[in-house]
């Protein structure tokens, strides 16, 4: 009869033994040692990065695993932008290139999502300059005749006022004006023909 | 061609006829008077009670935001430029027939510019905040371009209607002498400011008079493109056409005209002026009103055309409620009632009758009326996502008010002629002069009193 | 005033909910912090530090967070036409009910397929409604957001006329107002709002400009509504975070219009096969 005690003391010694003879190198079972990732950025001629994430279990690569990258933003309170996964080679390795669309300093890390846990590496910061947003901002269309428009629109409007003003003043104040002899010598002949059938009317009545 | 239309008249007969409407205007003048007068108090009435209520009362919802506020607008400041083409085109081509009838073209036009222009305040939401236009304007908004565009014009109407006008008030000054009050005879005197009539006052007179009928007509196009644009400078289908800027003019200059023919027939049969407005008169503006309508015909031909046989989604839905939808029997009665039948009414040589023509001006001025809202309704209840259209309410309250603004134009004209002649003696004196066969009447000596 | 006859519901509007169950869990911790933390430093700082006020929804008085290019994602797959983005919008910015700033069609496209889309201001880039404004009521913020200043506003609405999307509306009468405000109306809280005056979509500015999410987002039950920084490159629904550019990019996003060169905001997701025209 196997005792209680004894029962506890032949699952505890499996536990310990059956995963050390079932594991195989790479595959986690539980009580597994606790997996450390540890992450690095390569930033290459065209901008883009270079993350390399590596994947050990207490000192032993682990390959096949998907590691997953992602950004920390400050967007509505902390956030995780997922930047895409990778698997790991036979070294441990899982690498991605990462072109960056935003500028400035980005903390990076990766994380492994195992089934006994979660595991981040720990955060790196890369500074980031000269990335392309994807969503690029666009100049403004017509922006020569945006900035002539104003300028044109108002010095036609000036002149037509000026013109009206000039209009009316010059009649008003021509007229209003007491009647000097304004007449050029030599008058042509139809300001005389006018004058002479204004003074031939103004008798015949 | 002689300025007056029957045998020639003794100055005056002429100047009985021009002052009559300031002395002894008629038993109808005054019960016409409040009648008109209580149709634009009703207005005023019904818009004050849109400023306490809000628009909602005038028929709008917010997937017809645009109706007949914004079409009277249109159509309002379109008449007016029957005005301008009576006054200074006709000027400029010195055709002498114009002579009698182009002071009161030209009072018309100001009146319904002005008129034209409380709309553009009556289809406001907060109207108390329109001094901001002025303060802070944004240069590129079409509505700040049509309120430069309006007041220039109106400036530029105004200095058209006075102008020539000075020869007149200084008739009016010498004749009315000691038969109007003392206030009277001072406007008429400063007004006329001290017009003689010699060659230096009028070399200065006719240059300017001269210069404003030729600024005024690009004035005049400026104002009702700029309107036009303020409908084609939006992505909406129906309105972002690029003809509605010559489409607008040639639709003012129809229109126009048309109600010059109704004023001039009007004022002519209620003040007695037959012998200097004839039926020639008519009969001329009748075909000039003739042409423009097969032109406005041309363009809606064209405008319906691009958009129909292009058919993009957004247009042909536009055309097709035009054409075949719940839009068709208001535009087809408008191709018919509006443009046919006054063709044909102004070329046949059966009708050549004024009550035949002013028929057939009535029927365009008000076929016009509808076309301004067959331009603005349909694109203002179109769907832009889905396809569910928009539907406006007819209310009394715009009823009342579009009412009210067409009789405060012959009711404005009314009172203008009290003070003003309703002939343009001086121009007629003028064409005379310049007539071959001679004066067929004598312009006034400063001297004699009418009595 | 009377009551448009049509719109006998204007009697009663929807009242903000009070309790926890009109804020969000988010919400109601914040406002215990904020209680907690008035009770004990109170005493101590006295007016120096001003804890954020719940029931003030402008935030007025606090600094705003820098500056973003905005941007949303509706995943059209997942919105199921339940409209409680309407609801929770017209409700706290006491909107009437024929004023739908976010606005959901159910519409049939080319192939018999129906679907939902929620329809809200685009905040353009290039945006049309501000170019023909007269007064400058309309104007672009420091965020790039399409704000109306309905103290300047005179009504003339070509502003509706120029947006291709529907998504202004006019307040044809006099608003009816929810409960008092700590604030007057302001472009980025504007309610009340003026009879006589424009509104629209406000993009929950005074909520995202201080780090709160705008309540469409918060409301909608199938995490369909994404709210987004195009320069930052990211995306979030408030659950899920996406990589802005990627989301787009791989769902095959969309935006409405695209030929009027207006350059919007918004990006639609769609899914069930339809092909977005109706």
């Amino acid at each position: 009869m196997i005792g209680r005690n004894t029962l506890a003391a032949l699952v505890l010694v499996g536990s310990a033994i059956a995963p050390a003879s079932l594991a195989l190198p790479g595959q986690v079972a539980a009580a597994d040692p606790p997996a450390r990732l540890q992450l690095d950025a390569e930033q290459r001629d065209d901008g883009s990065w270079m993350l390399r994430a590596k994947l050990t279990r207490a000192g032993t690569v682990q390959s096949q695993q998907t590691v997953q990258f992602l950004q920390r933003v400050d967007f509505f309170g902390e956030r995780w932008v997922p930047l895409g996964t990778a698997v790991t080679d036979t070294a441990g390795v899982a690498s991605r290139l990462y072109s960056p669309t935003a500028n400035g300093v980005q903390e990076l890390i990766a994380r492994l999502a195992a089934s006994d846990g979660t595991f981040d590496s720990g955060p790196i910061e890369i500074t980031v300059s000269g990335a392309v947003p994807a969503v690029p901002a666009e100049p403004p269309v017509l922006p020569v005749v945006g900035a002539w428009a104003f300028p044109v629109g108002a010095a036609i409007l000036f002149l037509v006022w000026l013109s009206l003003a000039v209009i009316f003043l010059r009649a008003v104040i021509g007229i209003a004006r007491p009647i000097s002899g304004r007449s050029t010598p030599g008058a042509p002949t139809r300001e005389g023909r006018m004058e002479s059938s204004f003074q031939e009317t103004s008798t015949t009545e | 061609m002689v300025a007056v239309a029957a045998e020639p008249q003794s100055a005056t007969a002429l100047h009985n006829a021009a002052f009559r409407p300031m002395r002894e205007p008629g038993r109808w003048f005054w019960p016409l008077f409040a009648a008109l007068a209580a149709l634009v108090a009703l207005a005023a009435v019904a818009y004050g009670y849109q400023l306490l209520a809000g628009l909602w009362v005038a028929g709008y919802n917010d997937r017809a935001f645009y109706g007949i506020y914004e079409a009277n607008l249109v159509a309002f400041i379109g008449v007016s430029y029957g005005g301008a083409l009576v006054s200074a085109v006709l000027r400029l081509l010195n055709l002498p027939w114009r002579a009698p009838i182009t002071r009161m073209a030209e009072a018309m036009a100001l009146i319904s510019l002005l008129v034209g222009a409380s709309f553009a305040i009556i289809h406001l939401g907060r109207p108390e905040r329109i001094w901001q236009l002025i303060v802070f304007p944004q240069a590129a908004s079409p509505i700040v371009w049509d309120a430069i565009a309006i007041s220039t014009y109106l400036a530029a109407t105004l200095i058209f209607l006075y102008l020539p006008l000075i020869p007149d008030l200084a008739i009016a000054r010498d004749r009315l002498g000691h038969s109007s009050s003392r206030p009277r005879r001072a406007f008429y005197r400063i007004a006329a400011v001290g017009w003689r009539g010699t060659p230096a006052q009028r070399r200065s007179l006719n240059w300017s008079v001269g210069a404003i009928a030729i600024l005024i007509i690009p004035l005049a196009i400026s104002v009702h493109s700029v309107l036009a644009w303020a409908f084609s400078m939006t992505s909406r289908a129906g309105w972002h056409s690029t003809i509605f800027g010559p489409y607008f003019v040639i639709g003012a200059l129809y229109s126009g005209v048309a109600l010059v023919i109704v004023i001039v027939a009007l004022f002519r049969k209620a003040y007695r002026l037959e012998p200097y407005i004839g039926l020639r008169h008519f009969v001329s503006l009748a075909r000039i009103m003739a042409a423009l309508g097969v032109v406005y015909l041309y363009f809606t031909f064209a405008e319906m055309l691009t958009s129909g046989y292009v058919r993009t989604r957004d247009e042909a839905s536009i055309v097709a409620a035009l054409l075949e939808g719940s839009f068709a029997p208001a535009f087809w009665g408008f191709i018919v009632g509006g443009i046919l039948i006054p063709l044909v009414l102004s070329l046949l040589p059966a009708a050549r009758q004024v009550r035949w023509l002013v028929l057939a001006s009535v029927l365009v001025v008000t076929g016009m009326w509808l076309k301004r809202l067959l331009i603005t309704l349909p694109s203002a209840t179109a769907p832009l996502i889905g396809d569910v259209w928009g539907t406006a309410l007819l209310t009394w309250v715009p009823i009342l008010i579009s009412v009210g603004a067409t009789a405060a134009i012959p009711l404005g004209l009314m009172i203008t002629f009290r003070f003003v002649p309703i002939l343009a003696l001086d121009e007629m004196a003028q064409v005379d002069a310049q007539d071959a066969v001679g004066p067929a009447f004598e312009p006034p000596a400063s001297a004699e009193v009418v009595r | 005033m009377t009551v448009p006859p049509d719109r006998a519901d204007l009697a009663e509007l929807p009242q903000v909910a009070d309790s926890a169950g009109g804020m969000s869990r988010r919400q109601a911790l914040l406002s215990l912090a904020a209680a907690g933390t008035a009770l004990a430093a109170g005493p101590l700082v006295g007016t120096l530090v001003r804890a954020s006020d719940p029931a003030d929804p402008t935030h007025a008085g606090e600094e705003p967070l820098p500056p973003r290019r905005w941007a949303m994602v509706i995943d059209l797959r997942r919105c199921d036409g339940c409209k409680k983005c309407t609801e929770a919008c017209q409700a706290k910015h006491y909107l009437p009910p024929g004023q739908e700033w976010i606005k959901v069609y159910t519409l049939r496209d080319r192939t018999g397929v129906e679907f939902n889309i929620p329809r809200l201001c685009m905040h353009c880039e290039d945006a049309p409604c501000v170019r023909v404004c007269p007064v400058t009521a309309t104007f672009v913020d420091r965020d790039g957001l399409v704000l109306v200043d309905q103290d300047k506003c005179i009504g003339c609405r070509l502003c509706m006329a120029a947006c291709p999307y529907e998504a202004r509306y006019f307040n044809w009468t006099e608003p009816k107002t929810g409960p008092s405000l700590p604030t007057k109306a302001t472009p980025e809280f504007p309610s009340p709002q003026q009879r006589g005056t424009v509104g629209k979509c406000v993009l929950c500015v005074h909520n995202i400009k201080h780090g709160e999410l705008p309540y469409c987002v918060e409301a909608c039950t199938m995490d369909a509504i994404y709210i987004g920084d195009l320069d930052a490159d990211v995306a979030t629904n408030g659950t899920e975070t996406v990589r802005l550019s990627t989301f787009l990019s791989e769902n095959n996003a969309i935006r409405l219009k695209e030929e009027l060169n207006t350059r919007p905001r918004v990006w639609y997701i769609p899914g069930h096969g339809e092909d977005l025209l109706w």
